[in-house]
């Protein structure tokens, strides 16, 4: 800091010449109208003073102080004020208000002796989900490929001629493959015990292993929604009958 | 004099439309579907509720939405046979707030926290979520606070026919010297 401050901080203005303090007890006091100070000059005339390095850092504070002050002020003067709420009854004492919330608390009471006697509109009940998954949205090319599935399916279960002897599924091994399925991945679903192109015969058999484990109380079986996949889920024997 | 329709065979189809569509309607859609200029209708609507406040069926009107519904002396009953639960009761909070948003409609949160001076957003979410309050506009003061009134709903649980059947606003207490 070369320059020592040479004098205290002056305000020039047209309207006002002189300390800023002053300015602000002016402006405080109502005796000068702050909507006619251009605080933009003030704030300019400031910011050159410091830029010549002529503002010891204490004023420059106070400068602070003081300007935003003079910001706030004006700032009010130039919003309009919040209006009061429409219907607030300016409750300046608690007494008021407390009479006021003691209404409420009795109009409350009266809801409380109406509650629940309710007024019921027409229970249509919601329409049922489609029985069949036909209205789906289906494109032609999924149509095809299921009916292809189908009838793989069909030539396998119904050969022409001869029946060959079928290979025999025994239902305890199914529960066992089940029951590891389960253990290695939390859950087994219908489906996936039957098998990708599960016949009728694999069908019967997956779901006498489900059950058969439901009965057992080896497993839980769980279905989401109707038409929804069935799972099977792991179930420890607690307390055996 | 050459009515289209005399006004008490306008109330039967109006008691039957309201019956069958089973929701709320406005009288302009009952006029359009009774072919009936709308003033017939306006006519016998509340005509048709005061005949059916001593039947099972009753009449309720909020917002210019007509919509049959039961008594609520049978409350209990339709939920017993229908197999509803009881409505959960409000709590003292929520019901308070709620007698504040039907008797000072439409409120901001901030007047109904000016009465009952603790913070109210929590309660009137919960109100709103149970659809017995809902959003009316905007007030016109600083931040624009969303203002808030009484739903169809509202009417539904208390078994009001309208918000004109509310109980009378309590007298202030005297004050006490």
């Amino acid at each position: 800091m070369t320059s020592p401050s040479a004098q205290p901080f002056q305000v020039r203005l047209p309207e006002f010449e002189g300390p800023l303090d002053l300015l602000l007890q002016l402006v405080e006091r109502n005796s000068l109208p702050i909507l006619d100070v251009s605080l933009a000059l003030v704030t300019e005339e400031y910011v050159r003073r410091v830029e010549r390095l002529e503002a010891p850092p204490e004023e420059t504070s106070h400068f602070l102080t003081v300007a935003s002050r003079l910001l706030l002020l004006k700032s009010r003067r130039l919003a309009p004020r919040p209006e009061p709420e429409p219907y607030d009854p300016t409750p300046d004492d608690l007494a008021a208000q407390l009479r006021e919330y003691q209404r409420f608390k009795r109009a409350a009471a009266m809801l409380r002796d109406l509650e629940g006697r309710s007024s019921y509109p027409q229970l249509v009940p919601p329409p049922q989900p489609a029985r069949s998954t036909a209205t789906a949205a289906l494109p032609p090319a999924a149509l095809h490929r299921a009916l292809h599935r189908t009838l793989r399916r069909l030539e396998r279960d119904l050969p022409a001629g001869e029946l060959p002897p079928r290979e025999r599924l025994r239902l305890a091994d199914a529960a066992a493959a089940a029951e590891s399925i389960m253990r290695a991945e939390g859950s087994v679903g219908l489906d996936r015990l039957a098998g990708p192109d599960a016949g009728r015969y694999e069908i019967v058999v997956a779901f006498l292993t489900v059950l058969d484990l439901v009965r057992r109380r080896r497993a839980r079986a769980v279905q989401e929604g109707a038409f929804g996949p069935v799972l099977l889920y792991p179930l420890e024997i607690e307390a055996p009958e | 004099m050459s009515e289209p329709l005399p006004s008490d065979e306008a109330a039967v189809r109006l008691e039957a439309l309201l019956f069958a569509v089973g929701r709320p309607a406005t009288p302009v859609e009952l006029a359009a579907a009774l072919e009936v200029p709308r003033a017939v209708v306006a006519e016998a609507l509340p005509r048709l509720r005061e005949q059916l406040r001593t039947r099972g069926v009753r009449i309720q009107e909020h917002e210019g939405e007509w919509q049959m519904s039961s008594a609520p002396e049978a409350a209990r009953a339709v939920e017993r046979l229908a197999g509803l639960p009881a409505p959960q009761r409000l709590s003292p909070a929520a019901l308070e707030a709620l007698s504040v948003v039907a008797y000072r409609r439409p409120v901001t949160r901030a007047q109904v926290e000016a009465v009952r001076g603790v913070d109210c957003s929590g309660v009137l979410a919960g109100l709103l979520s149970r659809g017995l309050i809902e959003e009316a506009g905007r007030a016109e003061s600083p931040g624009r606070p969303i203002l808030y009134t009484t739903s169809f709903e509202f009417l539904r649980l208390f078994g009001l026919d309208s918000l004109d059947q509310l109980p009378p606003f309590p007298e202030p207490d005297e004050p006490t010297v």
